[in-house]
């Protein structure tokens, strides 16, 4: 049945073209199943959530400039007043804002620094007791900064407390996720971690909080230290209502200079833009591989579409003769749909070993990850289909090949 | 017979307007696409100071104390200096010419206090980092060699900020305000980006040279803060900036420049010297602790400049341009195959197989040809997006010289090959059975 003695006897004449094609479709299959894994790897990074409520804050910088200005005293009211503007929910001053690409790491341990200390290195944010509420993060576990535990910048004391976030406490205390249902987090509250030797308490502990660094391993690993800086250059979160942040936004350089004027107020800027910077070549090669694969299918389509026409123009005379002896318009629809479901099969099959080939090659040669076969999958059912529409419409024009063909001679 | 074979090529192609736009937009795209990203690469990779980059170097010393297993780069080495290792070297006559480095940044005015301050980054340097990088004076020089050692307010500006701040010309003489300090113009740079930035690559390779140029030596005096990376192994209280300087914090980039290999040889020599030096006043205090210089090239693959993205995008569009090809040769041989009767009377009437073969690759070279300038039109639309999406890629995403000649060489050649095999096919046609049947 479907002839497919015939049609495959038929290729045989014609080794080249049917084998170029199985050769076209086997590597579109590998690049496109590598590629669209690699989109959907970025397109996960991108997404991930930062835990602040980014609709409702945006950053700015504060340079200052002026040498009789009192920092320590500035920030504070600095913070006071930012308070204070209608539409605000809180201000704080940080060393550093999330996924906004600064560096500000350190390293902690489990134990003083002795060999055996499970050490965890993690993105240190620095604040007062607004931080929390400022970022948005939900506390799930012990409780807020007070007042006196904050340390001003030009203090000489070491930090004595510390609020993490939970990924901390699962790499620093090496809790899996069943420890985290039955509700083990707890256990890292009250307990110590060192930086050097320097005791630090965990006093509470927040449900997300990436680093600023968003290209690193770990990125949820992060730690709030009680301290406000007090250099120079400074940075300021400020949350408002998501509704009114643009015209806090808009007045914020002024204010800030009326308060005082030695100073250089950098341009406020949303989390969205953050995002979009810090996320700038995920994005982009995002898009450039989605360009890549459109590219690639279309000149595939039109590879088969032009095989079929070729083949079409070379079998008018056949096709006459088949109609005339009796073949509906369907049977030689069918013939060329079975023949070039031949060829994509025994192309995708090759193609197959040729994505996992080339998703080795990828991870050798770079830091990617395992294919998802779940993508070749998908890829093999798109060529498949792609086969299928780009053959119909030749396959539909040389049914309508008139029988009266055949029985004219050349 | 060129010409006329050129001729026979243009009515064949026009002849075929479906299968020959086919063909064209086949290998436009894949041009197109392997253009694109090789632009990107070849820039990336680019030497950014070529009759310099054997003779500049980057020293590099292990200097962490034995509390720590590892620090810095994946080889144990720092990709900067303390300041004190810096002030060290720096008092060297070993090399040729030195300087340390320091990203720092000012509020800036001009003369004019009207303007508003506008915060910008700025280098602190040595008065060679001029000479080295071979940075090109418009109007004034460098600083005084003694200012290396005794400090003063003094800047050298580049061409956008003297623009930006004066309308342009000669403001040699004039003072510039960085947080409201007086600091006069020595020297005003004419146009100079070099890309990667290699000088200093630890914000990201593809910024742009700063504008503000002040001495090192102004470090302690105004307490310049890092505006880039500081990264320290050892716990060790620093609140004052003069415990920062002494500290073992990493922060300062430095780099030598070495005219010939005797020279390079002694500055290894001098480097091992300084380390076992301070071995015995208590630093480097492990077994491992080496010096290592690396040129400019070197540096730049040890930073990896070239972003791995963008290797695999190269790779991929390369398939992409092998789909093409096997495209086109499908196309191709069906296009020469229905032209077999018409070659069958040709080689009748005395057409030898090497011409039909090289009439065929005539054909074939044309289509490439006008294929690859289809490509160069589409990659430039395709940088032009690149460069008003994204505003790092602003200096990577153009087409020099080379790449606007690689195009039509790359297309052309890659034509060819999918030719050959369609125009051997063809020229083996048999004359006699075409004869027959006419």
């Amino acid at each position: 049945m479907f002839e497919f003695g015939p049609i495959f006897n038929a290729m045989l004449r014609h080794k080249s073209h049917a084998l170029l094609l199985v050769v076209q479709i086997a590597l579109t299959l590998a690049i496109v199943a590598n590629a669209a894994f690699i989109i959907q790897n970025r397109l996960d990074l991108m997404n991930r959530i930062s835990g602040l409520s980014e609709s409702e804050v945006f950053k700015f910088d504060v340079f200052t400039f002026g040498e009789d200005n009192d920092i320590s005293v500035q920030v504070e009211l600095d913070e006071k007043f930012l308070r204070t503007i209608p539409g605000v929910i809180d201000a704080a001053r940080l060393n550093q804002i999330p996924i906004s690409g600064s560096s500000d790491n350190s390293s902690f341990s489990d134990k003083p620094n002795i060999d055996g200390s499970v050490r965890v290195s993690s993105g240190v944010y620095r604040g007062g007791t607004h931080t929390l509420n400022t970022m948005g993060v939900k506390l799930i576990e012990g409780r807020n900064f007070t007042e006196d535990e904050v340390l001003s910048g030009d203090s000489t004391q070491p930090v004595t407390v510390a609020i993490v976030s939970k990924a901390f406490v699962e790499d620093m205390f090496q809790l899996s996720p069943e420890d985290i249902q039955q509700g083990k987090l707890q256990q890292g509250l009250g307990e110590n971690i060192y930086s050097f030797d320097v005791p630090i308490k965990i006093i509470g502990i927040v449900e997300k909080l990436q680093r600023s660094q968003v290209n690193v391993r770990g990125i949820e690993v992060s730690i709030i230290l009680p301290k406000i800086s007090t250099n120079k250059f400074g940075r300021y979160l400020v949350r408002t209502h998501a509704d009114q942040r643009q015209k806090v936004m808009d007045e914020i350089e002024k204010v800030m200079l009326k308060l005082y004027p030695h100073r250089v107020i950098t341009k406020p800027v949303t989390m969205d833009t953050l995002r979009a910077d810090s996320y700038a070549n995920d994005r982009m090669m995002s898009q450039l591989l989605t360009i890549l694969i459109v590219i690639l299918l279309l000149i595939t389509s039109l590879g088969i579409v032009g095989m079929a026409v070729f083949n079409v123009n070379r079998r008018t005379r056949q096709i006459g003769t088949r109609r005339a002896l009796g073949a509906s318009k369907a049977n030689i629809v069918r013939y060329f749909i079975i023949e070039n479901w031949i060829v994509s099969t025994v192309g995708i099959f090759i193609g197959i070993g040729l994505s996992l080939l080339l998703n080795n090659f990828l991870m050798q040669q770079f830091s990617l990850p395992k294919l998802d076969y779940l993508y070749i999958v998908m890829t093999m059912s798109g060529v498949w289909l792609l086969g299928l529409i780009a053959v119909y419409l030749p396959a539909k024009k040389a049914s309508h090949i008139s029988p009266a063909i055949a029985t004219r001679s050349v | 017979m060129f010409k006329y074979y050129l001729h026979m090529a243009w009515k064949s192609l026009i002849a075929t307007p479906v299968v020959t736009s086919l063909m064209l937009l086949a290998i436009a795209l894949g041009i197109a696409t392997c253009m694109g990203t090789l632009t990107i690469h070849h820039m990336m990779s680019m030497d950014p100071i070529p009759e310099k980059s054997q003779q500049l170097f980057a020293p590099q010393l292990k200097s962490y104390g034995n509390t720590v297993t590892s620090f810095g780069m994946n080889d144990g080495f720092s990709d900067q200096l303390t300041h004190q290792d810096a002030i060290n070297l720096r008092h060297s006559k070993v090399a040729f010419r030195q300087t340390a480095m320091l990203k720092t940044g000012f509020a800036v005015q001009s003369d004019n206090a009207d303007v508003a301050p506008k915060l910008k980054s700025a280098r602190a340097a040595d008065s060679d980092f001029f000479a080295m990088f071979n940075a090109p004076f418009a109007y004034g020089n460098t600083w005084d060699k003694k200012i290396d050692e005794q400090p003063v307010e003094v800047a050298v500006i580049g061409e956008k900020l003297n623009q930006e701040l004066y309308g342009g010309g000669d403001n040699v003489g004039k003072n510039i305000f960085l947080n409201q300090k007086a600091y006069r113009i020595v020297g005003i740079l004419k146009h100079w980006e070099p890309s990667p930035m290699f000088y200093d690559l630890t914000g990201g390779s593809f910024n742009r040279a700063e504008q503000i140029f002040i001495p090192f030596s102004l470090l302690p005096v105004h307490e310049l803060p890092s505006w880039g990376s500081n990264s320290s192994w050892k716990n060790e209280d620093v609140y004052t900036y003069q415990d920062k300087l002494k500290s073992e914090t990493h922060w300062i980039q430095y780099w030598v420049e070495l005219t010939d290999v005797q020279q390079q040889q002694s500055y290894r020599e001098y480097l091992s010297g300084y380390i076992n030096e301070q071995k015995k006043i208590g630093r480097f205090n492990r077994d491992d602790a080496t010096a290592d210089l690396k040129n400019v090239i070197q540096w730049l693959t040890y930073n990896e400049v070239v972003s791995e993205d963008n290797s695999v995008l190269v790779g991929l569009s390369f398939l992409l341009l092998v789909v093409c090809l096997v495209n086109t040769i499908g196309l191709l041989l069906a296009k020469f195959l229905r032209r077999a009767p018409e070659v069958g009377v040709r080689r009748a009437l005395g057409a030898s197989k090497a011409q039909v073969f090289l009439q065929h690759l005539i054909e074939v070279g044309l289509l490439g040809f006008s294929g690859g300038l289809l490509g160069i039109l589409l990659a430039q639309l395709g940088l032009w997006l690149l460069r008003s999406n994204y505003g790092s890629y602003e200096m990577l995403a153009n087409m020099d010289m080379t790449m606007l000649l690689t195009a039509p060489v790359l297309a052309i050649s890659t034509s060819i090959i999918a030719g050959l095999y369609p125009a051997w096919k063809i020229c083996r046609t048999q004359p006699s059975i075409y004869l027959k049947s006419q």
